[in-house]
């Protein structure tokens, strides 16, 4: 047992750490509005039925403040276009949506470059909210025998493109897949522990409601874990552990406790078990082919770095979670966490804290439907 | 790595929360940057509480593996028992590793070796002496350390001990006088150290440790600077003096072949 006592402090941090709702649908209006002109009468891509949807933690509900004021939300889109790998190259297809984005840019007047990495366009969008857009081109992949065999229970895998290819400019079918889609799927089947499960069946009507309005306990830790390892990692963000390789990790490690503090405490205790000794490291769960530890491999420094992190994160939950006077609570929270939880008192007694758990989910829902 | 590391690390920072780990690339070892504080007693010494700013490099194979400390905070000066690399000089090599695979964990590692260097340092400030003396540098100290492990005053005899450890040559029964003189069996004398110094140190590390004792009973025939802190010398000067110490080993009085097989 990692943690004895229930601390409505670790309710509290993850409190500060949320964003508000408004900001999820800030984001859905951000994406639609790309969709939109992705289907403008002009788009060059119209014919091919684009369908744009996030992924990642805008997607999951896991989304936290970033560590500094001025700092952007990662919102991560998948932009799947209706064409195969017979018709066009991963080259020709990550132009045709790059030609787009930047037609958008430009309509928009928004003033940040269109940046390309090895798999994305990355548009920077700033009003009263900053976003940095990660857009994921990518194709249908075809349902086949292995496909089916990979996906499991999740379908709904892509192709996406990647310049580091040999094949990226030539029409080959060699391309790699992702399940942006499934892993979405495979999460929320995670957050919804027995105990909502019951609270579920016990509601005759379910709405659609996306995950990020559930804020499960597993949405929750993962939130706290994610912004100890940008406060750890601050100064050198390159040996900071991947915000999937957290999720999958704490995903796995959930036991369907419903307070914040048990689940925490369920996953701190459990989170390597998802690791594997030999080949994948961390296979994903919906492909188990593909793992989202690849970079130990070719840098080992980021596994020592990582289970650092995690010795690290243990102590100070465990730390948090048996200090006894306020003050330390306090600098402990800014020193693990660069949260301010001073005058957290005045603000909201610990009396009076939201329960966690059950209660919080009012319309518990059945995994999210993309339209 | 694994669940060891894992859990020793986590009791280090449980431990002291003001060290907090740093990334850093590299693999090995883990960096811990912070204070470390402190409330020590020494037998006729006072108690004394402080703390030190140290960086550790905390080794994924302890205890196989051993931390190498500094103090940042500017209070402990080079001359203080301090290696050329700038980290704290804790102990001999051998004491170390004893230590290491003997302690509990890395925490009972860092309060027995680092705390006590510390508060070794801190009672030279504070009242002018060390509170338990200090060794010589270099393998003059080494040597000063394994008689005093041993409980002897000559280094003849210490090395005849240390050779005890190694089954080179003659294996030398338990049953057998202890090489001290005590005329003992060395089972109810130094067996028991003999067999802790075994446990913890490898085969290698031991016959390295015999050898640089060995070089110093022999006297000006120094081969090469016997340091146990640098193991590729070692290596290089442990191949040309196999066959010194085994023409050393064959004109020991009593020395028989042991009958083949």
């Amino acid at each position: 047992m990692l943690i004895e006592t229930e601390i409505p402090v670790l309710d509290e941090l993850q409190h500060r750490l949320d964003i508000p709702a408004s900001y999820y649908e800030k984001s859905v209006e951000r994406y639609k509005a790309i969709g939109e002109w992705l289907c403008r009468e002009a788009s060059t891509v119209r014919d091919f039925a684009p369908d744009i949807y996030s992924h990642g933690s805008f997607r999951l509900g896991t989304v936290i403040h970033p560590l500094s004021r001025e700092g952007a939300y990662d919102l991560d889109l998948v932009c799947c276009i209706n064409l195969n790998t017979g018709e066009v190259s991963q080259k020709d297809l990550k132009q045709l949506i790059g030609r787009e984005i930047e037609l958008y840019a430009e309509r928009f007047s928004i003033s940040a470059p269109v940046d390309e990495s090895p798999r994305c366009w990355r548009l920077d969008y700033a009003d009263e909210l900053s976003f940095h857009m990660d857009i994921l081109p990518c194709v249908p992949r075809p349902t086949d025998v292995r496909a089916q065999a990979q996906e499991g229970a999740y379908s709904g895998s892509v192709l996406i493109t990647d310049n580091r290819l040999s094949n990226y400019a030539q029409l080959s079918p060699q391309w790699l897949t992702a399940n942006p889609l499934g892993i979405g799927s495979w999460f929320e089947s995670r957050c919804i522990t027995t105990h909502l499960f019951e609270a579920k069946m016990a509601q005759k009507s379910i709405a659609e409601v996306p995950a990020y309005t559930w804020k499960t306990p597993l949405q929750k830790a993962i939130q706290v874990l994610k912004r100890h390892r940008d406060r750890t990692f601050r100064d050198n963000p390159e040996f900071a552990p991947s915000s999937m390789i957290i999720t999958v990790l704490a995903a796995l490690a959930y036991k369907g406790t419903v307070t914040l503090t048990d689940s925490l405490n369920d996953i701190l205790s459990d989170f390597t078990a998802g690791l594997t000794s030999r080949g994948c490291r961390l296979p994903n769960p919906t492909n188990q082919e593909e793992d989202f530890a690849e970079k130990w491999k070719l840098r080992p420094a980021l596994e020592t770095n990582f289970f650092s992190w995690l010795a690290q994160a243990r102590s100070d939950i465990m730390n948090l979670a048996t200090v006894q006077r306020f003050s330390e609570s306090v600098s402990l929270a800014k020193k693990a966490f660069d949260v301010d939880l001073a005058g957290r008192q005045q603000l909201r007694p610990s009396s009076e804290l939201p329960a966690t758990g059950p209660t919080v989910i009012v319309s518990p829902p059945k995994p999210w439907e993309r339209k | 790595m694994g669940p060891t590391f894992l859990s020793q690390l986590e009791q280090v920072l449980m431990r002291w929360p003001d060290l907090r780990m740093q990334p850093q690339e590299n693999a090995s070892a883990v960096e811990l940057c912070g204070t470390l504080d402190f409330t020590a007693i020494h037998a006729g010494s006072p108690e004394i509480a402080d703390a030190y700013e140290l960086s550790i490099q905390f080794p994924i194979e302890f205890p196989k593996g051993l931390p190498q400390v500094r103090e940042i905070g500017g209070r402990v000066p080079k001359t203080f028992h301090t290696n050329p690399d700038g980290t704290l000089c804790l102990g001999t090599d051998f004491r170390l590793k004893m230590i290491a695979r003997q302690a509990s964990g890395a925490v009972a590692y860092l309060e027995r070796v680092v705390v006590s260097y510390l508060y070794s340092y801190s009672h030279l400030i504070q009242f002018g002496r060390l509170p338990y003396g200090d060794l010589s540098h270099g393998d003059q100290g080494e040597i000063e350390d394994l008689l005093s492990y041993f409980e002897v005053n000559q280094v003849t005899i210490a090395a005849e001990l240390l050779k005890a450890t190694q089954g080179i040559g003659a294996p030398l029964s338990l049953h057998f006088p202890c090489p001290c003189g005590s005329k003992v069996p060395l089972s109810s004398c130094h067996g028991a150290k003999i067999g802790k110094l075994r446990e913890a140190l490898s085969r290698e590390e031991l016959s390295i440790l015999w050898m640089a004792l060995a070089t110093k009973v022999e006297g000006g025939r120094r081969l090469n600077r016997l340091s146990l802190l640098n193991s590729s010398v070692l290596i290089a000067s442990r191949e040309v003096d196999f066959a010194r110490l085994y023409y050393m080993q064959r004109n020991r009085p009593g020395w028989k072949q042991r009958p083949a097989k």
